[in-house]
């Protein structure tokens, strides 16, 4: 049961970090663009190790441009502690959420907790990267703390513009 | 020693930045479209169609980079541990040819087996973290392979894939 307790409370976490990175992504949004549009939908995530709940995801529609959409992927994934899709026509980019440092995070399914893993958390996977919501940079193989300048030159850039 | 995932992550990169081109194809108007589509299956489809299967293309891609990264992890671990055969050469009881013979054996059971489950072999210079990630990425390759039966495990993205297993070989000195 407690096992499961911790696994709900991670997942309010996320929820509440998805929760910040709308409200951020927003206000970057209404600078960049003063006519951007904004609706929330329900998506329904589904991990073995929470069991089915319910998170938003974000439509941004813009003027002229590709809409985004911000698309919650999940709680429980190795190396991160959360992750969320930005798509458009133009295709994917991924956001994840790290403590500083990005260390290792991997998981431990021990007897009596079910579905429910440990999480163990090890070594810094990418030295530098602050904590909260990063992007994953593929082609450079590392992430970058997501602020306005990676979000306006690397997602906008790569999703929202017309190539 | 160069890293073997690197030719795996590298056309994984360029897979992805074909997709992006198409994309670019099918939306940017200044592009020809009927031209640049040409003698592809993309040339009959509407626009939300060829998305549609680009979308698709883009997820199994994902999925796939992590299995064939896992893969070729594994088999590192498998030639490491085979290569090991020639060590018991030094067994000389009962007499210099058992050594021989032995060497001979392991190597036949390396060659048969899957020996598909070796990271615990290295337990001792790679972190527990990253041994219990990489016993994840198992998990989720087996779950993705076997036709996603069951409930899911947590997930691998596959920068996350290649970052961990990359740090694995390097702790383990195989790369």
């Amino acid at each position: 049961m407690a096992a499961q307790a911790v696994a709900l409370a991670n997942v309010q976490t996320y929820l509440n970090r998805i929760e910040q990175l709308y409200a951020q992504i927003r206000d970057w949004m209404a600078v960049l663009e003063p006519n951007v549009r904004f609706s929330e939908t329900v998506v329904v995530l589904d991990e073995g190790a929470t069991g089915g709940y319910e998170a938003k995801s974000l439509e941004v529609v813009r003027s002229g441009k590709p809409a985004l959409r911000l698309v919650p992927r999940g709680r429980y994934m190795v190396g991160a502690e959360g992750r969320v899709d930005v798509r458009s026509r133009l295709g994917r980019e991924t956001l994840v959420w790290v403590r500083e440092g990005g260390p290792a995070v991997g998981f431990r399914f021990l007897p009596g907790d079910g579905p429910v893993p440990e999480e163990v958390r090890g070594q810094a996977m990418f030295p530098g990267i602050a904590e909260g919501w990063a992007w994953v940079d593929e082609a450079g193989r590392s992430l970058r703390h997501l602020d306005l300048g990676v979000f306006r030159d690397r997602i906008l850039s790569s999703l929202g513009s017309d190539a | 020693m160069p890293n073997p995932l690197d030719p795996i992550w590298d056309a994984y990169q360029t897979a992805r930045n074909a997709l992006k081109v198409v994309r670019r194809c099918l939306i940017v108007a200044e592009i020809g479209r009927a031209k640049a589509l040409s003698n592809t299956r993309f040339y009959a489809l509407t626009d939300q169609q060829c998305l549609d299967l680009l979308d698709q293309a883009e997820a199994e891609s994902d999925n796939s980079v992590v299995l064939a990264l896992y893969a070729t992890f594994e088999a590192g671990l498998r030639d490491h541990a085979a290569q090991q055969a020639a060590l018991l050469h030094a067994a000389k009881q009962p007499s210099p040819g058992f050594g021989v013979a032995l060497a001979d054996t392991f190597s036949e059971y390396c060659a048969r087996s899957r020996m598909d489950n070796l990271t615990d072999l290295f337990a001792s210079v790679v972190a527990q973290a990253t041994l219990a990630a990489v016993g994840n990425i198992r998990t989720y390759r087996h779950w993705l392979a076997h036709g996603r039966s069951g409930k899911q495990p947590p997930t691998v993205a596959p920068l996350d894939a290649f970052q961990t297993l990359t740090t694995f070989l390097q702790d383990a000195g195989l790369t």
